[in-house]
């Protein structure tokens, strides 16, 4: 604090900007964006999806100007996004429509359509490849014998292994929409308690991975955590379709790059769920031993957020509450936004220095007094 | 300094200042929202509003609360000014000012006679504020219940059944702890007789200033997405117990190294040499003192 | 100042008018009773045209309104330049009245929760002048110093009553606006005291 004139705070700032626009830019190998879309993109993912703006060359943007901070990339896609009109909405696009680009079952042996292991360094070594210091200039030789997908296959191929657990009975059916009623819009609406599940599952994909994950692991070891199997975890594109301005019939536009997770709690677990997407909470605990499933789903390459979100969302599901912190949806919709979670935080930077005056006083005032009790 | 690149993108994502951003940063329809949740908010004094708070160019917990409802309500005629504790020149104050004044061309002043629109974080103006004038004040945490009651869902029960019992409670037990009520800065305070309020980090200094005034005081709370008031000539009163009545704070003995206040809130500094330096919190009063300008401070 | 402003965005005309209204009327509902003037706004004229002008100020397609009035146009001409929803009285979030339907408004539209007082109604009552006519009444609560004195030309003193009864178990309530054609306005929140006077 002090006496500084407003030029000084103003000269600070401004030179704190500089010092920043130095270090994005300022070096004899400056970030070009596609750099960050061919070689970050697991970071530029997890920028847009946090961010809520899935848009390659802002995100990439985004990810350079903030120094690769993924918390600082996704306020600025946050902040711009405000800033877009909201010019229409898309149809309701489901699972059952995604270009499939990976699934893997680990309830299932082998699933309708086969098990498509694709991208994942799942089971790669994690051991530091020197070679890559010195990147070659053009990639190695192509991946010629590998019998890849390589625009995605056809979405029929690749049925969601809970419809056939649902056509099996094993699991209730979908839930049917009760009515027309426009889903709650978290970026628009401030939450009211109880939320809908709509409300839940757009603060969860919009939420912090690393946040998310903790949470997730926490419920794992035995903190209100729901425990399943995964159905299915899936990547791949989603068609984004429009109303057709003329027509009115719905017209493709684009392809999202989404992870899903579709992990199904059963049993005496199971009974203590209500059911998918309803906001009926008739359900009897023991009424009906059948499975539900715990829904995630990230934008782009994101599994460990999509597996967190499908653990948290079958936390907040159930209808019998242990207590623990995961299955309260307070606790967990407020504190898993990494953007409002680091301003706050951050924000103890800011001066204290009236408030810090105050509480001195207090205490100060508490010492006298004790002080007077001890003299009798 | 998360504050000043969200400023910065934005400037260099669109070449230059802000052309092709709305007059406000905002668009006119969250501008629509965010009035007509204040016309509710100042209906209902006391009453937290939610609204749809924007995602802002600043971070979360530095002032979006505020921010928005000052770009809801500027408009060509006013004269803006923002403090941070009291003064113009703290960085973030100059950082939302300068925002402020980017995106609408409003005059910006650092005398507080002067504004139309003030903005503030935890302070309330030594000069007493008129009727021509508002105070929006940011606010980090609007539940005064919270640390009696953690859920959103239960407190707001508890204020729509006007059952302040477990923070009486509260209050009494730290009397009982303590031998006073140990609040320091954001002292509770009953408002129109019927809402408990969280009058923002404000010290205690401040919270007389609140009841009966000329002036409109907003508080916006952008992370926790509420919005309430205190309309001007409304009651505000600190919760307080008979025996143990509300006092604020005191500066016996001493005054504002610079200007010689001894009727301002002083803080203080640790100097090099072991002393301690006391300076008014309000740089505009102190500007005012040390110019021999008289201006009221008897709210 | 340091800023530089000189390349601020400008307020459209549209957006400046609804700001210097929506200042009217935050003037307003924080000292109620208190006269205030809405903005020379275009398209304010005619009996309905500064009524307009508040819904304009505050509707967009994010809430609902309803229209009590013998004139249907009034309907119309809210839709087309607010786009906001068309709702029944007791739903709407904003409501449009004329001093002959005002009665019948209070005492249906919506009040709100107890947990969410806010969600109810905000009433816009034409009447013929505001400032002088033969109801007087005496106001009193938060924004008022005193005593506020009102004159109000053109509505009935049923619905006066009937608005008493409805803000009786605050926080629930409604918030009046009375607007009249001359462009001036003043608000009667749900926490101001009404007294008849003879």
């Amino acid at each position: 604090m002090g006496y500084s004139s407003v030029r000084g705070g103003m000269d600070a700032i401004e030179h704190a900007e500089t010092l920043i626009a130095a270090q994005v830019t300022d070096s004899d190998h400056p970030v070009a964006l596609p750099q960050v879309t061919d070689h970050v993109e697991l970071l530029l993912d997890q920028v847009m999806g946090e961010g809520g703006v899935y848009d390659l060359d802002l995100g990439a943007l985004a990810v350079k100007q903030a120094e690769g901070d993924p918390i600082e990339a996704g306020f600025l896609l946050r902040a711009y996004r405000t800033t877009l009109p909201r010019v229409g909405y898309s149809f309701p696009s489901s699972g059952r429509q995604m270009r499939i680009l990976r699934r893997v079952s680990s309830a299932f042996r082998d699933i309708p359509g086969g098990q498509v292991l694709g991208r994942t360094r799942d089971y790669t070594q994690r051991l530091l490849d020197f070679t890559l210091r010195d990147t070659p200039p053009k990639t190695p030789a192509p991946i010629g014998d590998i019998d890849a997908l390589p625009s995605g296959a056809a979405p029929e191929e690749f049925p969601l292994v809970i419809d056939t657990l649902r056509a099996d009975g094993l699991m209730h059916e979908a839930p049917r929409r009760t009515s027309d009623d426009e889903p709650f819009d978290v970026t628009r609406e401030p939450l009211r308690f109880p939320s809908t599940r709509a409300a839940r599952l757009q603060v969860l994909a919009r939420g912090e991975t690393g946040a998310m994950l903790s949470l997730a692991y926490a419920g794992m070891r035995g903190y209100g955590g729901a425990h399943g199997y995964i159905a299915e975890l899936r990547y791949g594109d989603l068609p984004v379709q429009i109303s057709h301005p003329i027509t009115g019939g719905p017209v493709r536009i684009g392809w999202v790059p989404v992870t899903e997770c579709y992990q199904v709690v059963g049993g005496d677990e199971g009974a203590q769920h209500t059911h998918d997407g309803t906001e009926d909470h008739e359900h009897v605990q023991g009424e009906n031993p059948e499975y539900v499933v715990s829904y995630g789903i990230v934008v782009g390459r994101n599994e460990r957020k999509a597996i967190s979100m499908s653990i948290l969302d079958g936390s907040l599901k159930k209808a019998t509450k242990s207590g623990a912190a995961i299955e309260d949806e307070e606790y967990v919709m407020y504190h898993i936004d990494s953007i409002e979670a680091m301003g706050f935080v951050e924000h103890l930077k800011l001066p204290h220095y009236v408030d810090f005056v105050a509480s001195v006083q207090r205490t100060s005032k508490v010492r006298e007094l004790v002080a007077a009790a001890r003299r009798g | 300094m998360v504050s000043a690149t969200g400023v910065r993108a934005l400037i260099d994502e669109r070449g230059a200042e802000f052309e092709g951003y709305t007059f406000g940063f905002l668009d006119d329809m969250a501008k629509r929202e965010i009035r007509r949740t204040i016309l509710k908010a100042v209906a209902i004094p006391g009453h937290q509003v939610p609204f749809g708070s924007r995602e802002m160019p600043i971070a979360r917990g530095w002032g979006t609360g505020g921010l928005q409802i000052t770009l809801a309500c500027v408009g060509a005629d006013d004269t803006i000014k923002v403090i941070d504790q009291g003064d113009d020149a703290s960085v973030n104050a100059v950082n939302l000012r300068r925002l402020i004044a980017k995106t609408t061309g409003a005059r910006e002043t650092l005398t507080t006679g002067e504004a139309t629109l003030i903005q503030t974080r935890h302070r309330i103006p030594e000069e007493r504020m008129t009727a021509a004038q508002m105070l929006i004040l940011q606010v980090p945490i609007p539940e005064p219940l919270r640390h009696v009651e953690r859920s959103v869902a239960a407190a707001r029960a508890m204020h729509a059944e006007a059952d302040y019992a477990r923070m009486w409670l509260a209050l009494y037990e730290d009397v009982v702890r303590n031998g006073e009520v140990t609040a320091g800065a954001g002292y509770p305070v009953m408002v129109n007789g019927r809402f408990v309020m969280a009058p923002s980090p404000i010290p205690r200094w401040d919270i007389p200033k609140l009841n009966q005034a000329e002036t409109l005081f907003l508080f916006g709370a952008g992370r926790e997405k509420r919005i309430y008031a205190v309309p001007p000539f409304t009651n505000v009163q600190p919760l307080e117990f008979d025996d143990y009545p509300f006092e604020i704070e005191a500066f016996p003995n001493m005054s504002c190294r610079r200007c010689g206040a001894t009727d301002s809130y002083l803080v203080t500094s640790p100097q090099a040499d072991g002393s301690t330096l006391s300076v008014c919190s309000d740089t505009s009063y102190c500007d005012d003192v040390l110019a021999g300008r008289k201006v009221e401070n008897q709210w | 100042m340091a800023t530089d402003t000189s390349r601020a965005p400008r307020q459209t005309v549209v957006a400046d008018q609804e700001q210097r209204a929506f200042r009217a009327l935050l003037d307003a509902m924080s000292r109620p009773g208190t006269i205030h003037t809405l903005p020379e706004a275009r398209g304010a004229d005619g009996a309905w045209g500064s009524s307009l002008v508040v819904m304009q100020s505050l509707l967009d397609h994010e809430v609902t309104f309803a229209v009590e009035a013998d004139d249907r146009s009034v309907h119309e001409q809210i839709l087309r330049r607010t786009g906001a929803r068309s709702d029944v009285l007791a739903a709407a979030g904003y409501v449009l009245t004329d001093a002959a339907h005002a009665l019948d408004v209070i005492e249906m539209a919506s009040e709100g929760y107890l947990e969410e007082p806010e969600r109810s109604a905000t009433v816009v009552v034409r009447v013929d002048a505001i400032g002088s006519g033969a109801l007087r009444v005496s106001l009193s609560g938060p924004g008022i110093e005193s005593v506020q004195p009102l004159s109000l030309d053109g509505l009935d003193v049923a619905a006066l009553h009937a608005l008493i009864e409805r803000n009786a178990v605050y926080p629930t309530g409604i918030d009046i606006v009375l607007v009249d054609p001359q462009g001036r306005i003043a608000c009667l929140p749900r926490s101001t005291r009404i007294e008849l006077e003879d």
